[in-house]
C-alpha cells in the first residue's frame, strides 16, 4: 500500500511539474529550433525521458532543472542534425502560423515574427544564453548546472549575448 | 519600456494553447500508465494488463478488480474452469490471457514475480506432457507452448538477476534453485516420455528445457558464488533456509510414504535414495550452520531442498499423467527406467560422503512409514520412521 501511494504521489508530482513548466520548456525549445510543432515534440519527449529516468530509479531533486537539462540536450542534438540555415527557412516558408483558439501566438503577427527573426540571428550559444537567462528566468548558477559549464563562463556569455542582441535591436528602435 | 524588455515580454507570452497542452498531457498520462513508477522490470503481461484493461482505474478499483478475479478463480466460473484447460480447448485463452495475467500482475516484488513466473513456466511443461501423454501434441501447439515457456523462463531469470544485482543474493539463489529443480524434474519426465513414445515434438521441447536448466543453474551458481564470497548471509537467512529445506524434505517424505503402496520397486528405491541424499545434505548444512559458516549452510540447504523438490515434482507429474514410466506399479511397467537421467547426476555425484545405498533394500520392498518425520534443531537432523527403511543419518 505504501508502495502504491508512493507511486501515486510520484505520478502526481510529475504531472504537477507538467502543469507548471510545460510552457516554459516548450518556449525554451521553440526559441532554439524555431519550429512550433517540433518544439512541442521536443518538450513532450523531454518529459517522457525524465519520467523514464524516474522509473529507472534516478533520484531527481530538482525536477525543473532536470527537465531543462533534458530539453536542452534534445535541442542541441536537434540543432546539430540540421543544416545551419534550415531553421530560418522553416520559419519563412511557413509564413504566419494559423490562429489558435485561445492564445495569441508570436508567429501569428508581423511584430512577433520580427522578434523571432532577431533572436534567430544570434549565434546559437548566445541565443541559448538569452533564452535561458531572460525568457526562462534562470539564474547563471542554474544555467551552469543545466549546461554543465562554469557559472562564470555563463555570466560572461550572457553579458556578451546581451550586447549582441542590443546591437540587433537598435536599428529597430 | 525599452525594446529589449518589450521583446522579452512578448517572447515570454508565448505558450501552448489549451488544446495542445491537454493533448500532450494525455500522451504523458498514457506513457506513465505504461511505465509505472516503482515497479521496475515490468513483464510484458503487466504492461498489456495496465494499458488495456486497467488504464484510468484508480488504485482501489484496480484492487477490487483483482480481488474479483481472484474470487472467480477460487470460486468457480469460466475463469476457474479454464484453469484445467489445455491448448486447443475453448477456455484455454481465458487461462492464458486472463488468469495468468492476473497472477503475474498481483506479484509485485522481484521475489514474488520470479516464483509466479516459474509456476507459469512449469504449467506450459505440464500441458505439453499431458498433451503428449494423450498423443495430441502437434508441432504448432508445441511451438506455442515452447515460446510461452521461454517467455516465462526469461522473466524468472530477469527477476532473479534483479535480486542478485540488488545484493539480495540469497533470494536470487533460492528462486533460481527452486526453478532449477522444477526444470530438472520436467527434463526427467520429458526424457522419459521421449524414450517411451513416438511423439517427436517432445525432443525439441526437451532441448529447450535443458537449455533453460543450464541457464538457471548458471544464474544460481553465480548467486551462490556471491553468497560464499561476500559472507553476507546472516544467521537468520541460513537458519531460515535450513528450516525451509527441513520442511520440504519432511513434506516429500510424507508424500512418498502416502503413495508408497503404488510405487514400483525401482521407484521406491530411487525415492529412498533421493530422500537420503537430501537428508545427508541437510545434515551437512546444519553442521555448517553450527560452525557459523552461514553462506555455505545456505547453499547446502538449497541443494537439499532442490533434491527433494525434484523428486516430488517428478513423482507428482508421473502420478498425474498416469504415464507408463515405471514409477507406479499399476502402470504396466514394461518400460525400463534409464537411471535418474542426466538431470540429477550432478547432485548425486556431488553428494556428501555417504553412498546412496544407505540402509535401503534394493530389492524393491522399501518401506517408508506413514509417520515419517524430519526433525530439525538441536545438533542435527533426524529422519525417523517406524520399521522399514530408515532414511537417516
Amino acid at each position: 500500500m505504501a508502495r502504491e501511494q508512493a507511486k501515486e504521489s510520484m505520478e502526481s508530482l510529475f504531472l504537477e511539474a507538467y502543469k507548471n513548466y510545460a510552457d516554459a520548456i516548450f518556449r525554451h525549445c521553440y526559441y532554439r529550433v524555431f519550429d512550433r510543432e517540433r518544439a512541442k515534440e521536443l518538450m513532450h519527449e523531454a518529459y517522457e525521458r525524465t519520467w523514464g529516468e524516474i522509473v529507472g530509479g534516478e533520484d531527481i531533486k530538482n525536477i525543473r532543472a532536470y527537465l531543462y537539462r533534458v530539453a536542452n540536450n534534445l535541442v542541441i542534438d536537434e540543432i546539430r542534425k540540421r543544416r545551419p540555415t534550415e531553421a530560418l527557412h522553416v520559419l519563412q516558408e511557413k509564413g504566419l502560423e494559423p490562429g489558435h483558439d485561445d492564445r495569441e501566438t508570436l508567429a501569428r503577427n508581423i511584430e512577433g515574427k520580427k522578434i523571432l527573426a532577431l533572436l534567430e540571428q544570434l549565434e546559437p550559444e548566445y541565443r541559448e544564453a538569452i533564452v535561458m537567462r531572460y525568457v526562462d528566468d534562470l539564474g547563471p548558477k542554474e544555467i551552469a548546472e543545466i549546461t554543465g559549464e562554469s557559472e562564470s563562463a555563463i555570466s560572461v556569455r550572457i553579458h556578451r549575448a546581451l550586447g549582441h542582441l542590443r546591437n540587433l535591436i537598435e536599428p529597430h528602435e | 519600456m525599452n525594446k529589449f524588455d518589450e521583446y522579452i515580454s512578448r517572447l515570454k507570452g508565448e505558450g501552448l494553447t489549451r488544446g495542445e497542452r491537454a493533448h500532450i498531457e494525455a500522451g504523458l498520462r498514457l506513457f506513465i500508465e505504461a511505465n509505472p513508477a516503482p515497479v521496475r522490470n515490468i513483464s510484458p503481461f503487466r504492461h498489456i494488463l495496465r494499458q488495456r484493461s486497467f488504464a484510468n482505474l484508480s488504485f482501489i478499483l484496480r484492487a477490487m478488480a483483482i480481488i474479483l478475479i481472484l474470487v472467480l478463480l477460487a470460486g468457480g466460473g469460466a475463469s476457474y474452469a479454464a484453469e484445467q484447460s489445455l491448448p486447443g480447448d475453448v477456455l484455454y485463452p481465458v487461462k492464458i490471457e486472463v488468469n495468468e495475467r492476473v497472477l503475474a500482475a498481483v506479484a509485485l516484488s522481484a521475489d514474488a514475480k520470479a516464483s509466479t513466473e516459474a509456476g507459469l513456466a512449469e504449467r506450459r511443461l505440464k500441458e505439453a506432457e499431458q498433451l503428449a501423454a494423450e498423443a495430441k501434441l502437434n508441432a504448432d501447439v508445441r511451438a506455442n507452448l515452447e515460446s510461452n515457456f521461454e517467455a516465462h523462463s526469461n522473466e524468472v531469470e530477469k527477476n532473479v538477476k534483479e535480486l542478485d544485482d540488488n545484493d539480495k543474493s540469497e533470494a536470487a539463489a533460492e528462486a533460481s534453485s527452486n526453478f532449477e529443480s522444477i526444470l530438472r524434474a520436467h527434463a526427467d519426465i520429458l526424457a522419459q516420455i521421449n524414450s517411451s513414445t513416438t511423439v517427436g515434438e517432445i525432443q525439441a521441447l526437451l532441448l529447450k528445457v535443458r537449455t533453460e536448466t543450464d541457464d538457471t543453474e548458471k544464474v544460481r551458481i553465480h548467486a551462490e558464488g556471491r553468497i560464499s564470497a561476500n559472507g553476507s548471509s546472516t544467521e537468520a537467512e541460513a537458519k531460515g533456509n535450513v528450516e525451509s529445506a527441513t520442511n520440504k524434505i519432511s513434506e516429500v517424505t510424507n508424500y512418498i510414504s502416502k503413495v508408497k503402496a503404488e510405487l514400483s520397486g525401482e521407484a521406491a528405491v530411487r525415492a529412498a535414495a533421493d530422500l537420503k541424499l537430501a537428508s545427508d545434505t541437510l545434515v551437512a548444512a546444519k553442521a555448517k550452520l553450527d560452525a557459523k559458516a552461514y553462506g555455505e549452510a545456505f547453499v547446502l540447504a538449497s541443494k537439499a531442498k532442490r533434491i527433494a523438490v525434484q523428486l516430488e515434482s517428478t513423482f507428482e507429474s508421473e502420478s498425474f499423467l498416469k504415464l507408463d514410466l515405471g514409477i507406479f506399479k499399476n502402470a504396466s511397467s514394461s518400460h525400463e527406467r534409464e537411471g535418474d537421467g542426466a538431470s540429477s547426476s550432478e547432485d548425486h555425484s556431488a553428494s556428501s560422503s555417504k553412498d546412496h545405498e544407505g540402509g535401503d533394500d534394493k530389492s524393491g520392498s522399501v518401506e517408508i512409514d506413514g509417520r515419517t518425520g524430519v526433525q530439525g534443531g538441536g545438533g542435527g537432523i533426524k529422519v525417523e520412521g517406524e520399521g522399514g527403511a530408515k532414511i537417516g543419518i
